[in-house]
């Protein structure tokens, strides 16, 4: 055989060696003494083997759902726990500020008892992540100790103005001046039909 | 007939199943006579799973797990094929499974040369003949290329194609284990070889047409 293109037949015969190449590797001699010996269960050959099938797919699963899962927690941890500056305001018992009529003054804002602050650590080592809950209430204290809320201050407005109605002008229908159009017969010349000369 | 003998299936004629007698033992417990249906149907088996999975030492595995697997369900093996054919499709759902394992991915990915070393095998266990070293050596590339090629067909094609093309089974067996008719193994049979030839004739390994 050379390096020549092969036709057809060659090409399924070089196919059906390939192929019986491919398919010719014969199995363990011990295959019957292997099977007998596991059916009798002396043999942990087997076992081990479909164990490992078996246990590859589990692992891998199991790891998938614990990435997952971790993934997920850690994405939920590090989420702030709420708004706070907005459930601190919210949580201000906010003056009514309707129009009184009784003439009495308006009551102070009054806020919310505010926890104390965690006392100073003077002392002992210094843990190496604060509790969480103890971040979270620290922000909530940061919010509502804010007393000072900058004023938006006040604009004068102008009463609105009558609006005058815009005045239009009349319009006035006017002919449009078309010019004469003027048709012509057309001039055709008498045409000649001759015969061809023959070309070779 | 011999162990190693192709047999045609008479699948739906249990007289003729020359595995009846000793599957009849089988299920009343006796271990010798499946032994001796392991001893009479490994290389069949063995061969279904190196179609299916192209590796010796996988198709080793699953052979076993095949013949223990059809032992503990032998029970229900009513006759309506041969035993073989039976436990031909046994080894094939089993060689799936083990196709589809993450244990084999890994293994072949962490260590791709271990999946080739079969095929190294077969190549150096290709016969010498009387031709000279120079055409001995193309033919030897061209075999490896053809080879390369089939593992590159699709599933379907290359299931079939090396099923009908190892001489160990019929077509109506083939198509028992895959689960299509026999004209669909034909054509895929077929179709398969046409692919190869299209690839080949596009190496400049065949004349076009």
């Amino acid at each position: 055989m050379t390096d020549r293109p092969l036709g057809d037949s060659e090409l399924d015969a070089a196919i059906d060696r390939a192929v019986r190449d491919l398919m010719g590797a014969e199995p363990r001699a011990d295959l019957r003494e292997r099977v007998l010996s596991e059916l009798a269960g002396g043999s942990s050959e087997l076992a081990g083997t479909s164990a490992r099938a078996t246990l590859w797919p589990r692992l891998a699963f199991g790891l998938v759902v614990a990435t997952a899962a971790i993934v997920i927690a850690v994405q939920f941890a590090d989420r702030p726990a709420e708004r706070p500056a907005e459930q601190t305001v919210a949580g201000r018992t906010a003056p009514d500020e309707r129009p009184r009529t009784d003439g009495t003054p308006l009551p102070p804002a009054v806020a919310p008892p505010v926890p104390p602050r965690l006392p100073a650590r003077v002392s002992g080592p210094a843990p190496t992540t604060p509790p969480r809950r103890a971040m979270v209430e620290d922000r909530s204290i940061q919010a509502a100790s804010i007393d000072t809320v900058p004023s938006l201050g006040t604009a004068p407005m102008t009463p609105l103005a009558r609006i005058e109605p815009i005045g239009l002008s009349r319009l006035e229908a006017s002919e449009i001046p078309a010019p004469a159009i003027d048709i012509k017969p057309l001039a055709i010349e008498l045409l000649e039909i001759g015969p061809l000369t023959p070309q070779r | 007939m011999t162990a190693t003998e192709p047999r045609e299936p008479g699948e739906l004629a249990p007289g003729v199943d020359p595995d009846l007698t000793l599957v009849r033992r089988a299920q009343a417990g006796d271990t010798d006579a499946f032994g001796e249906l392991v001893q009479r149907n490994r290389k069949a088996v063995f061969r279904a799973a190196v179609a299916a999975l192209g590796s010796a030492t996988d198709a080793d595995d699953v052979a076993q797990e095949a013949f223990v697997l059809a032992y503990r369900k032998i029970a229900s093996f009513r006759g309506d094929a041969a035993f073989r054919t039976w436990l031909l499709a046994i080894t094939w759902r089993k060689a799936l499974d083990r196709r589809k394992s993450v244990g084999r991915w890994l293994r072949l990915t962490v260590s791709p040369a271990d999946a080739d070393s079969d095929a190294t095998n077969w190549i150096e266990q290709m016969p010498a003949d009387e031709r000279s070293p120079e055409d001995n050596l193309a033919a030897a590339q061209l075999q490896q290329t053809i080879k390369r090629l089939i593992k590159t067909l699709p599933r379907k094609l290359r299931d079939a194609l090396l099923l009908a093309g190892s001489g160990e089974y019929s077509y109506a067996q083939i198509g028992f284990i895959l689960g299509v008719p026999v004209g669909t193994v034909k054509w895929r049979v077929s179709e398969a070889r046409r692919v190869l030839k299209e690839k080949m004739s596009a190496l400049g390994h065949a004349y076009d047409g």
